[in-house]
């Protein structure tokens, strides 16, 4: 045994003034007493018996030296050799995915019942052991560094949240090993309930100890909930939904679809043991709002119970269209329901007022404000200059991630004439020839950018292919701006980029995310989008700029996550347990010696000093 | 004087004429004596005990019930009063003085009896008589009685009430009244004393005077008692069970006490030092334990 502070031994000094008050002590209180003839039969029918009464006063100086020699040996740190070969480094993960919040067990969640194994493991930490708390839900993180002080730990422990996210147990044990990096003795505890894909594998690693919670559970959920716009209705959606059984029984259930809250459809089903149902439907709203897709099955898990998406309002758009005879280009915008079209054949002289103006052929010098298409333009402008013919432009090269040319070819298609475009600011090609001239363009300008289509329209097959109407349909949603954009449902776990609300591309721009547990973050947007995630909890987010916390843009968020709905532990999991706990409380050696000598205190109080309040 | 004031006289003489008003022919010099088979006039019976004179047992009780009774005459002459003051150690102990205390109920008492033309003697005892005033008659003999109380002062060993008596009857003085004042903190035991008065016809009157911290003492802990009247050391550890048992022995001592006096005929005042001495003697004076 050795000890850490043997300086501390200069206490025991203090036995000399307790010996001396000891002897001072003996040299009683005298009390004078009219007559002892009382008192001395008192003391003859109960005279001292036992050798412990004889020696009472010896037994309390004795106490009282064993009490000092205690509370000297406690300040003098002592502790083993073996206490210090054998400290453990243990790195504790926590899985606080979605599966965890499954209610299969007899009381709370596994969430509650693995925090309580975990405290169990920091209760059970010896002296010189360190701990290190990581989180395994949604995204790897480290709740507490390696320490050995234990409140720092239970706190980390008891302050680990719920998550709606993927399991990424693998990810925690990677990041376990990167802490434990250079230590000899360690090992990573891993507090899951296995209800994920590589917990088989994971039980086989060396250093890794599973402690399981949870039991196999039926679980049935929505697997999967996306919309997307109709292609042949422009207020249309098509909304995939996914149903799938995670239990060895037959499930009967009914799936509901809710839009803003009224019922939208409503589907009996009866699933099979380990089935799937999967079904498209095609609903129209020009509204939008929030749909949800709802499943009334009483299970374990009630995060993949209800999906969400959200369907964009489709407003109607007003197009001025200046031209002096193109059907093609005046039935395209007509086929629209969407569109309030004017044709002229002059320009106006007071603008277009609000409308998107599309200008074919004849343009002005001088373009007037707002966004403007402009179809084979004739002459120059301010912004451009109009040059020689093209013949047989062939498109070689379109840029495919711009929203204008979304589900848009022109490689294959016969374009006889084009006019050569030369835009005085550096424009965004969208297609251009072999020669990389620039057929289809898009020139920036502060009071409203201009897209310019250089082809002669009445020339090629253009008009007839579907790449037209798809090509008027994405300027048309270019004009819309943001707002009638259908942004995919998002799942948990993920990142992803939110536009701002707004169509500025704007830069270091301040925006204020909510998640559906009421927390908010800042983060800064980029290029007017704001990434996003990982999205830790299912629901209904939100981003706003902080200087207009009104422009909100809404995202929605769902568990779609098959290995998270089935709660059923895989078959090579085996529950190791905890690692080995510390015995007798894993306290230090000082810490046995104070209660030693409180128990002492206790003793000495109960023989000597209990009388005086008896 | 310091312990008998001018106020401490004009209370006696209070008390002598509040004894006078209310007890009007009750008082000593106007009785007679109660004087076994010296008189002729039968006046009460008294349980027989060892030593009592056979020829005074009422043989026709005895007849009749079964018990032995003595019958009791009294005797016309002039009262001698005999107070008898503790002056052993132990009547320094208590706030205030038991010793003091006694003092003062024996002058009360004499002032009393003076008063009323009684002869009184005044006795000091611990081991043994330690002084002693003779008969006197008269109230301008007070001064001279309380001079000598004054002038007493505690002394000797153990309190030994057995010789006291002893050395009292010796003395060869006419029967009376014998007031013993006393805490009766006698390691021999108090009947031994008061038996030899009364075997020899002395009407004997204990007033035991004891202080409250006798009776309910605050000591509790390692302590060293030390008896103020051998001066021994006594080392002991008081718990709260030894102060219990102390205090039903010390109850047990007053029922002792009170019973012997009871079956004895003896009179009986307990006088703690909380009560004033003039209440204690006209409580006395109503009891008639003392005088009638």
């Amino acid at each position: 045994m050795s000890f850490a502070a043997p300086s501390m031994f200069a206490w025991a000094l203090l036995g000399l003034p307790v010996v001396l008050f000891y002897i001072l002590k003996i040299r009683l209180r005298r009390v004078p007493v009219s007559t002892v003839m009382f008192w001395q039969r008192v003391f003859e029918e109960k005279r001292p018996r036992s050798i412990w009464q004889r020696l009472r006063h010896l037994w309390s100086l004795l106490l009282q030296l064993i009490f000092l020699a205690l509370i000297v040996a406690a300040l003098c740190e002592p502790f083993f050799d073996w206490e210090v070969l054998e400290a453990r480094r243990i790195v504790l993960v926590v899985d606080n995915s979605a599966s965890m919040a499954a209610t299969d067990l007899d009381e709370g969640t596994r969430l509650d019942r693995a925090r309580e194994l975990a405290l169990e493991q920091v209760a059970g930490l010896r002296h010189h052991d360190d701990m290190a708390i990581v989180v395994a839900g949604t995204q790897a993180q480290v709740a507490s560094g390696l320490t050995g002080h234990k409140k720092t730990l239970r706190e980390a422990v008891e302050a680990i949240e719920q998550t709606d996210g993927p399991t990424q147990v693998a990810d925690a044990v990677a990041l376990a090993r990167r802490l434990l990096q250079g230590e000899k003795e360690y090992e990573i505890v891993v507090v899951t309930d296995g209800a994920f894909a590589t917990a088989g594998a994971l039980t086989a690693e060396d250093d890794v100890r599973i402690a399981r919670v949870g039991t196999d559970a039926d679980n049935v959920g929505i697997t999967q909930l996306q919309v997307r716009r109709s292609a042949v209705d422009p207020v249309g959606f098509e909304v995939l939904a996914e149903v799938r059984n995670f239990s060895d029984d037959e499930k009967e259930f009914r799936f509901e679809l809710d839009l803003d809250g009224g019922v939208v459809d409503v589907i009996p089903l009866k699933l099979a043991a380990g089935g799937t149902w999967r079904n498209v439907f095609n609903k129209s709203s020009r509204e939008g709002g929030l749909l949800e897709a709802i499943i009334d099955t009483e299970d374990a898990l009630k995060t993949d119970n209800r999906a969400s998406a959200l369907l964009p309002k489709t407003p109607m758009q007003r197009v001025l269209l200046v031209t002096e005879g193109n059907p093609f280009l005046q039935l395209v915008f007509e086929a629209s329901p969407l569109v309030d079209l004017d044709v002229v054949d002059k320009m106006p002289t007071d603008g277009a007022q609000g409308r998107l103006l599309v200008l074919h052929k004849n343009i002005p010098e001088t373009l007037p404000k707002g966004r403007i298409l402009i179809v084979d333009p004739v002459t120059s402008c301010n912004l451009f200059n109009v040059k020689d013919p093209i013949e047989d432009p062939l498109i070689t090269e379109q840029d495919d991630d711009s929203p204008l040319m979304q589900h848009v070819q022109l490689t294959n298609v016969h374009i006889p004439k084009a006019r050569l475009i030369e835009p005085k600011v550096k424009p965004e090609v969208l297609a251009a020839s072999l020669d990389e001239s620039p057929v289809f363009m898009r020139i920036p300008r502060t009071d409203g950018d201009v897209l310019v289509l250089s082809v002669e329209l009445e020339e090629g097959d253009l008009t007839l292919r579907t790449a037209f109407p798809i090509m008027v349909s994405n300027v048309l949603a270019w004009q819309t701006g943001e707002a009638a954009k259908l942004h995919e449902a998002a799942v948990t776990g993920s990142v992803t980029d939110v536009p701002l609300g707004t169509d500025a591309k704007v830069d270091d721009v301040v925006a204020v995310v909510t998640s559906p547990d009421g927390k908010t973050r800042k983060k800064l947007a980029r290029v007017g989008r704001v990434p996003v995630g990982p999205l830790h909890c299912v629901g209904t987010w939100t981003v706003s700029p902080q200087d207009e916390p009104t422009q909100l843009t809404r995202l929605a968020v769902n568990l779609s996550n098959p290995d998270e709905s089935d709660l059923r532990a895989r078959e090579d999991c085996v529950d190791e347990g905890l690692a080995a706990t510390a015995g007798l409380g894993g306290q230090p050696s000082w810490w046995y010696l104070v209660l030693t000598a409180i128990l002492l205190t206790a003793t000495e109080w109960c023989l000597y000093q209990r009388r005086v309040v008896a | 004087m310091e312990l008998f004031d001018s106020d401490f006289v004009k209370k006696l003489e209070y008390l002598s004429l509040v004894a006078r008003r209310v007890f009007r022919g009750q008082l000593l010099a106007l009785k007679r004596t109660r004087q076994l088979g010296a008189g002729i006039e039968f006046a009460d019976h008294r349980e027989y005990t060892a030593g009592d004179d056979f020829r005074y047992l009422d043989w026709n009780l005895y007849a009749r019930h079964g018990e032995l009774l003595l019958k009791r005459f009294e005797e016309e002459e002039d009262l001698h009063v005999y107070v008898m003051v503790d002056c052993s150690r132990s009547m320094q102990f208590g706030k205030p003085n038991k010793f003091d205390y006694a003092r003062q109920v024996a002058a009360a008492i004499s002032y009393v009896a003076l008063a009323d033309l009684d002869r009184v003697a005044m006795l000091g005892f611990s081991d043994g008589i330690v002084a002693d005033l003779p008969l006197t008659r008269g109230k301008d003999r007070i001064l001279s009685l309380l001079r000598f109380l004054e002038d007493a002062q505690p002394s000797g060993e153990n309190t030994a009430l057995e010789r006291v008596a002893q050395e009292f009857i010796h003395r060869s003085q006419r029967r009376g009244i014998v007031v013993v004042i006393s805490d009766l903190y006698d390691p021999a035991g108090f009947e031994r004393g008061l038996d030899v008065l009364r075997y020899r016809n002395y009407d004997v009157h204990v007033v035991q005077v004891f202080d409250p911290a006798e009776a309910n003492p605050d000591l509790l802990g390692d302590l060293e008692l030390l008896d103020v009247e051998s001066e021994d050391l006594h080392k002991v550890t008081v718990t709260e069970k030894h102060l219990a048992h102390y205090k039903r022995l010390f109850r047990e001592f007053h029922e002792k006490l009170q019973s012997y006096c009871v079956n004895q005929g003896l009179g009986l005042t307990v006088a703690s030092t909380r009560v004033p001495y003039d209440e204690l003697l006209l409580g006395m004076m109503r009891e008639g334990g003392v005088v009638r």
